[in-house]
């Protein structure tokens, strides 16, 4: 079980972050957050929230789901796969928003942290390359669908 | 890919080139490959794409226009790097003796070809 997460206090704080890095790196920021990932899952795992269990896609929707939210990130997260292309349905993103506060700003959404997770768990348990394809608003809005490409090592 | 695994392939071949990575701006390695085997490729990715990310922010602050091709000098090699297109970039690792003036040419030659084949 995780704690809930102040996702305004958490939203300010990526908001600097995300500003900033886009500011020092441009477009290349997505790369910080696949360098960032295996370190956030790993450090996830210290804390508690172990995804080593997740050794095929339908237990990355469980897990994942049910930690997001568990977190408050979101009402709902629902995968499928259809061939290599993993797709997340997003129901409530807490970092919508911000998302959208960014876009409007021209930064791209690089730092999406269920895309860094999803694509950290996809390479180091299921021993695929992963990448991010899509992530755009879908829906109701704050519903978000997220698409990661996944291919053999 | 098996075009721009060959593309690839065929840069290593040039005199003073020991390893070629095309990689995502996401820092996904798409293709790379070392000559003598001893660079793990894989890990370069995120190193390179924000290498090159802080040049072409630095281009842009300083209002010089879009990044082409950028070569950073260490003691053992020098890095000579550049974009394929919009989305990907091109990083050559060379051996401190080469002939900079021949791989920036390959470079600029070839580039076309490989962005082509993403």
């Amino acid at each position: 079980m995780v704690d809930k997460v102040d996702t305004r206090a958490v939203s300010g704080i990526l908001y600097g972050l995300y500003k900033a890095l886009y500011g020092l790196v441009g477009e290349n920021s997505a790369a910080v957050m696949r360098k960032a990932a295996p370190d956030i899952l790993d450090q996830l795992g210290k804390l508690g929230v172990d995804f080593s269990c997740v050794d095929d896609v339908n237990k990355l929707s469980q897990k994942l789901g049910e930690t997001a939210v568990n977190a408050g990130l979101c009402d709902n997260m629902a995968f499928s796969l259809n061939g290599n292309e993993l797709t997340a349905n997003i129901t409530q993103c807490s970092f919508f928003d911000l998302t959208k506060r960014l876009k409007e700003e021209g930064i791209p959404p690089f730092g999406c942290p269920f895309a860094a997770l999803t694509i950290a768990i996809a390479e180091k348990n299921l021993g695929k390359k992963a990448r991010l394809k899509k992530l755009e608003p879908a829906g109701a809005p704050g519903d978000t669908m997220m698409v990661v490409e996944l291919m053999d090592k | 890919m098996a075009n721009l695994k060959n593309l690839i392939n065929d840069f290593v071949k040039v005199e003073g080139i020991n390893a070629a990575v095309v990689v995502g701006r996401d820092g996904f390695v798409i293709e790379g490959i070392s000559n003598d085997g001893k660079l793990d490729v894989e890990t370069l990715g995120a190193v390179i794409s924000t290498g090159l990310g802080t040049s072409e922010v630095m281009g842009r602050e300083l209002s010089v226009g879009a990044l082409t091709q950028s070569m950073i000098e260490f003691d053992n090699g020098v890095l000579v790097m550049g974009t394929l297109g919009k989305e990907s970039l091109l990083c050559l690792v060379c051996q401190p003796g080469a002939n900079l003036g021949n791989v920036r040419l390959q470079m600029k030659k070839r580039s076309p070809d490989l962005a082509s084949a993403l």
